[in-house]
């Protein structure tokens, strides 16, 4: 079939138009990609300037917060750690050795320890720990070992004055064991020194000079002992002598005579005119001289010992030209019951003690059953030391007061009486619970309290039903502090406020009460009370104006778009004067809802929300047919009226001219639908 | 976003990661209560519970009973005002228990203020055998029997006690080996006087105690566990409650932004603090979004407006107006 005329030119217009068309969604794709490029090319140089103002920030800050404050020309300390070891001193370890030495050399065991010890403190090197713990170890047995020969020898010494060969003799060998034993300590001693001396860099020779003054020590010992030894052979080759005693009682009361009886022998010979010494209790009580038989007699008061038994012995130690005849002998020791009277002392306090408060100690003394009347005693206790005596019962009271300050929870007091010939002396220790009188205290304060406003607080101080005299009380809220000066009877009260910096929160009412008895102890009671800061409320009133604010607001708003006028497309109006396009708008507005209206009901097509004028009348063109041209320009109009500048007044006449053409083609429209719709309907009939 | 943005943002991230670098990198500075490194107090303040305080009147609001109380004024080297003195004089007076463990700090203004002729010497204390590793850490042997169950100290960089015996106890001495080093050579030399030195001591003042200790590192953590430092603490403190001044040393600036972070923490940790920040920050984040809100409305605008320049502006507020709606 052959086109029709115009119909081949419009054709290629189409082509040429889509071919437009193609070439404009080509360089459409080619900008949307260069705009995608631009965009993150864009987003990459922000990033980039966004983590070069991150580095730069902290490379100019964080080397300031290295600051250090300037550190003083001594430094106040150094880490440990990196401190570097220093090597031992070698003049002072020598001068330490040598003053130890010299403590050893003068005898002074106990110095010498003591420096000992307090050496095992002085630093050594790791290197060096070995070989000084060895070294250290050797001393206090050294120390030792010459402490007891030292000891044995004074022992012996003694034991050869006093004539008792055997004993002495034992000593002696038992000094010559632990010189010994020293002589090998020290030549380990000497390797030590030696081995020590070469590490800290000391000269030998120099720390050996001073081991030396300890050799020659141990050498004037070992002649000591020699010189003993001699002595105790003279001694064995001299003739011995014999002593013998006997009590003519051996139960005795104290003060009261007593008599012993013994006789000195030299082989069966009896000695006369030799001094014979008593020994009682190891104490030298008489001497007397043997009568022609040998025979002796002491008669002597008995001592006033007061214990069960005492050993009685007696001694003939030869003096002068006897010396150098007889032998020095021992009698054999008596054992002496003694008989005394021990009083008994019962006492009682009243339970517990307070510091500062004076209390009563009772008691009394018996002795047999029997008071003890106008007995002397001594009560020792608390710093003081009291004198009194029993009255005609026996009885005794006294005083005592524990010191107003003290730690002490408890306290020793000794109650004592003298002796007084047969009474043994007595005594009776109390170990007496020290404690302080606890007041209570209760207060009365309010649960809400605002800072910086006053409140008043009452409170009851009580203490077992005594009203403290004029006692210290504190009242502490937050850094406020009050003094009550007065109580009334056992009530106080007082005005305190909370500072305005207390915040808000729970805080502590404290009240501590200082009595000035220095037996009632100190007390403090805290209670605890909201404390509300007034400037809390700023902000939650500043929410509230706002919220009621934001409230009203949205009412009166709400009431506003009530009473205003409804319209599909009736724009929001103002106050101001309404312009000449406000003015219009009803009309072409309504003037297009009535022609969409009546298209509507000709082509059965709504016009929906989402869909444009322009839309509507493009789905509408078909069954408006020739009505179309008029109803397209009607809604560009609208379109124009309602998105762009309005309408021109020629613009509005043209407006016009349109809906009274589309006005017309419609009613033709009708009045051919009318005859044939009565068509139909005559022939339905 | 525009650069100007993008450097503010950079800004505020580098701000956020100082405070946060502020915040977690632990302070290193001398006596420090944070600082758990070797001049740090961590371990002591630990073991003592001292409780930290600006001045010497918050001990008084804390506790009605100064003899209960002890205060540590260890290593200060900032000067004390006639006030802080002043409080001193009066909290020893009042019964209670001073440490002043001191060097070659501000010391010596608190004795002068309480009228004692003891002073700290200011000479280095250097004792070349009882020591630790090296002679200016001094080994402290002589100890009174006052001092029980310690049987040797261990002093850092410290120095000695010019005493008036009829004011002081002394507690403790260095050894007879000991000298003090004026010149700071590290050796003896014959003006320089030999041990023994009184290095702790006792003075009765007023109601209260106050313990003299020639050196102010006794107490840091490196030296903690040298000999018997941190029985030292024990037997000081006992029962009592213990605080530690805070106020007189020297700060290195990251310290400084610590005290500050805290003081800006504690200025917000009242109730009604933390209630106004947050409705601030509310208030803030409802602005904003006000804010954004519009600019991207206007942003729309403009951009209809350009693609057609002959619409109606007004119009076009009127429908976006609707919309929302």
């Amino acid at each position: 079939m052959r086109p029709l005329p115009g119909e081949e030119a419009r054709d290629t217009r189409y082509e040429q138009r889509d071919t437009c068309y193609r070439g404009e969604r080509v360089r459409d794709t080619r900008y949307e990609q260069q705009d995608t490029r631009y965009a993150k090319r864009s987003e990459a140089y922000l990033v980039r300037a966004l983590l070069i103002t991150i580095i730069t920030a902290l490379l100019f800050s964080l080397p300031s917060l290295a600051f250090e404050p300037k550190s003083p020309q001594i430094p106040r300390h150094k880490n440990p750690d990196e401190i570097t070891e220093e090597k031992i001193a070698p003049l002072e370890f020598f001068a330490l050795y040598g003053t130890f030495m010299d403590l050893m050399t003068r005898q002074n065991w106990d110095l010498a320890s003591s420096l000992l010890q307090e050496a095992s403190s002085i630093y050594i090197p790791e290197n060096l720990a070995d070989i000084f713990d060895r070294f250290n170890e050797s001393l206090p047995e050294i120390i030792q070992e010459l402490r007891n020969t030292k000891n044995h020898l004074d022992i012996a010494t003694i034991l050869m004055a006093q004539a008792r060969i055997d004993e002495t003799d034992e000593e002696v060998k038992k000094a010559l064991a632990s010189l010994a034993k020293t002589g090998k300590d020290l030549k380990e001693l000497d390797t030590l020194t030696k081995e020590l001396a070469g590490a800290i860099g000391l000269s030998p020779e120099l720390i050996m000079k001073e081991g030396e003054k300890l050799k020659e020590l141990v050498k004037n010992f070992y002649l000591t002992t020699l010189q003993l030894n001699e002595d105790i052979e003279e001694k064995n080759k001299l003739p011995s002598t014999f002593l013998e005693i006997s009590a003519e009682e051996e139960e005795l009361i104290v003060g009261s005579p007593l008599k012993i009886y013994g006789k000195l022998t030299e082989a069966n010979t009896a000695l006369s005119g030799k001094d014979i010494t008593l020994f009682l209790e190891e104490e030298r009580a008489s001497i007397t001289s043997t009568e022609e038989d040998g025979s002796f007699t002491f008669i002597i008061d008995t001592p006033l010992l007061y214990k069960p038994t005492i050993k009685a012995y007696t001694a003939y130690l030869p003096q002068g030209e006897d010396a150098a005849k007889y032998a020095p002998s021992f009698s054999n020791a008596l054992s002496l019951k003694l008989v005394y009277y021990l009083p008994l002392i019962e006492a009682s306090y009243e339970e517990p003690a307070y510091p500062g408060l004076p209390f009563e100690i009772k008691g009394h003394l018996s002795l047999a059953y029997a008071p003890l009347k106008e007995y002397p005693l001594e009560v020792i206790g608390f710093n003081q030391r009291l004198e009194l005596s029993t009255d005609e019962k026996g009885e005794f009271v006294t005083q005592l007061a524990p010191p107003p300050k003290t730690t002490l929870k408890k306290s020793i007091v000794k109650i004592s009486t003298p002796p007084r010939g047969i009474i043994a002396p007595s005594s009776l220790t109390l170990a007496i619970p020290l404690t302080y009188k606890i007041p209570s205290v209760a207060l009365d304060t309010p649960s809400i309290v605002f800072s910086a406003f006053s409140f008043s607080l009452q409170g009851k101080l009580t203490l077992d039903g005594q009203i403290l005299k004029e006692p210290t009380i504190k009242v502490i809220t937050g850094e406020n502090e009050y003094s009550i000066s007065s109580l009334e009877g056992e009530n106080f009260a007082a005005e305190a406020t909370f500072p305005l910096s207390a915040t808000t929160g729970w805080q502590n009412i404290i009240v501590s009460v200082t009595p000035w008895e220095s037996w009632i102890a100190s007390v403090t009671q805290e209670n605890r009370v909201l404390v509300i800061n007034p400037i809390m409320l700023i902000p939650f009133a500043a929410i509230l104006t706002l919220l009621v604010g934001v409230s009203r607001k949205k009412k009166k708003k709400i009431r506003k778009a009530e009473e205003e006028p409804q319209g599909v497309l009736t724009p929001q109006t103002t106050k101001k004067p309404e312009t000449k396009k406000e003015k219009l708008l009803p009309d072409i507005l309504r003037a297009y809802e009535e022609a969409v209206e009546r298209v509507s009901k000709i082509t059965d097509k709504m016009i929906t929300p989402s869909q444009t004028t322009r839309e509507y009348s493009e789905e509408v063109k078909k069954p408006l047919k020739e009505a179309y041209p008029s109803f397209k320009a009607l809604s560009l109009m609208v379109e124009k009226f309602l998105y762009a500048r309005g309408l021109e007044k020629d613009e509005e006449n043209k407006f016009l001219q349109y809906y009274e053409e589309f006005t017309r083609i419609l009613q033709r429209f009708d009045s051919s639908n009318n005859v044939k719709q009565g068509r139909s309907l005559r022939g339905t009939k | 976003m525009k650069a100007s943005t993008s450097i503010f943002y950079g800004l505020i991230t580098a701000i956020v990661i100082l405070f946060l670098l502020v915040y977690f990198f632990p302070s290193l500075d001398d006596f420090n209560l944070k600082n758990p490194s070797w001049n740090g107090i961590t371990n002591f303040s630990r073991i003592s519970k001292a409780q930290p305080i600006k001045k010497i009147a918050d001990i008084t609001y804390s506790v009605p009973l100064l003899s209960e109380t002890i205060l540590y004024l260890i290593g200060p080297s900032k000067p004390f005002t006639p006030e802080e003195l002043s409080s001193l004089t009066g909290y020893l007076k009042g019964g209670g228990t001073l440490i002043l463990a001191d060097d070659f700090g501000s010391g010596n203004a608190i004795l002068q203020e309480l009228g004692l002729n003891t002073r700290f010497s200011g000479h280095l204390l250097i004792d070349p055998l009882f020591r630790n590793k090296a002679s200016t850490l001094p080994k402290i042997v002589n100890l009174s029997p006052e001092l029980k169950n310690i049987t040797a100290l261990v002093f850092n960089y410290a120095t000695t006690l010019n005493i008036d015996p009829l004011e002081i106890d002394i507690l403790a001495s260095s050894s007879s080996y000991s000298y003090t080093d004026s010149n700071l050579n590290q050796k003896w030399d014959k003006e320089e006087t030999k041990g023994p030195f009184p290095v702790i001591g006792k003075i009765e003042y007023g109601e209260g105690k106050l313990y003299l200790i020639s050196d102010s590192s006794i107490f840091i953590n490196s030296m903690l566990n040298k000999e018997d430092n941190k029985k030292l603490i024990a037997l000081l403190t006992k029962n009592k409650k213990s605080f530690i001044d805070t106020f007189h040393w020297q700060e290195a600036r990251l310290s400084k932004l610590k005290s500050a972070q805290l003081s800006l923490y504690q200025l917000f940790s009242p109730i009604e603090a933390r209630y106004s920040l947050l409705f601030l920050f509310i208030a803030l984040i409802v602005w904003l979004r006000v804010r954004q809100k519009k600019a991207r409305a206007s942003e729309e605008l403009q951009e209809t407006l350009a693609e057609h320049p002959h619409w109606d502006k007004e119009i076009l507020k009127i429908l976006e107006k609707g919309r929302e709606k």
